[in-house]
């Protein structure tokens, strides 16, 4: 669909759960293997976005922010390209933030039915994330020789 | 028309047999975004010269030197749409690694790694590949070599959140 349909898909990340799974088709498929989700229930897709419209700070779920950075496609399949980041998050991926704004980038793959989402692959780059908390990890390609992890945080 | 399966397949094949014949797939004007950092340097191949730096190590043929015996295995094909109407393909494959030294600076110690990633290319007039977007999910393979890292299910029903607690 349009660039249009992507700002209105990820400010419904910040609105509501429920606004989120108006988007989606009855009959869909969400994946974002990364968290290890491969959801095809509203039920499922709701909890897996309640995060996203955390709007306290001092809770430790963090504040959720996207951009979208392209958009290429048409009106029945799409690539859009993201910036996110998280404020207040206590972790992210299980590794504590110690107060840390993170922030990565992905790709999401969108197929439409109808004008709603029927099926959804999203990947995105955990490892400048890890990275950028502590973890000994390499941004430099797979086969990057041993990382040193930074001494602080 | 091209048949975008047949390109998917012959992409993951040639990627780890062939550098010269994957980094021709492409166009000379590319544009390759294997992920995004915070800086294009290296995270974007403008060119063959550097999209060769970057796909030769998965045609590594020695299971010696710690760059790994690599295969890609297709496991599907989304007919997608590019810019200004030009084709345009998702492919959602498989990889594994054998024999890795390290897998992203993390020892791997030799053993066999395997993970997912999805790629996006859209072609040229002339059929070349001359846009990459591609991601890895490299969190199972943290996982499997150690790393704290952790994805519980917090979207299933009736999920304990007092689970992701630290423990003291």
């Amino acid at each position: 669909m349009s660039y249009r349909f992507a700002v209105l898909w990820l400010k419904a990340f910040r609105d509501s759960p429920e606004k989120v799974c108006q988007l989606y088709a009855d009959d869909f498929l969400f994946e974002d293997l990364m968290l290890g989700q491969s959801i095809t229930d509203k039920a499922d897709l709701a909890r897996a976005f309640a995060p996203y419209a955390n709007a306290d700070p001092d809770n430790g779920i963090g504040v959720h922010e996207f951009r979208i950075d392209e958009v290429i496609g048409d009106e029945n399949r799409a690539l859009i390209r993201w910036t996110w980041r998280a404020t207040g998050a206590g972790a992210f991926l299980g590794i504590p933030t110690n107060g840390k704004v993170v922030g990565t980038t992905g790709h999401t793959m969108h197929i439409y039915e109808d004008g709603k989402i029927k099926r959804e692959s999203t990947y995105w780059d955990a490892t400048s994330v890890l990275r950028d908390l502590g973890q000994p990890v390499s941004t430099r390609g797979v086969t990057a020789p041993r990382a040193v992890a930074p001494a602080t945080v | 028309m091209p048949d975008n399966t047949d390109h998917a397949q012959r992409w993951a094949s040639l990627i780890t047999s062939d550098t010269d014949a994957v980094v021709a797939m492409f166009a000379d004007d590319l544009l390759y975004d294997d992920r995004r950092d915070v800086d294009h340097v290296f995270d974007t191949a403008t060119d063959k010269a550097q999209l060769r730096e970057r796909l030769a190590p998965f045609a590594n043929t020695d299971a010696d030197n710690g760059l790994g015996i690599h295969r890609f295995e297709v496991l599907d094909v989304i007919d997608a749409a590019g810019l200004d109407e030009a084709r345009a393909v998702a492919i959602l494959w498989k990889w594994t690694g054998e024999h890795l030294e390290n897998f992203r600076g993390v020892p791997a110690g030799g053993r066999t790694l395997s993970t997912r990633g999805q790629t996006w290319h859209q072609f040229d007039a002339a059929g070349k590949v001359n846009r990459e977007s591609s991601y890895w999910n490299d969190v199972p393979v943290y996982q499997e070599l150690g790393l704290p890292v952790l994805t519980p299910a917090y979207w299933e029903a009736g999920f304990d959140f007092s689970s992701l607690a630290p423990s003291s």
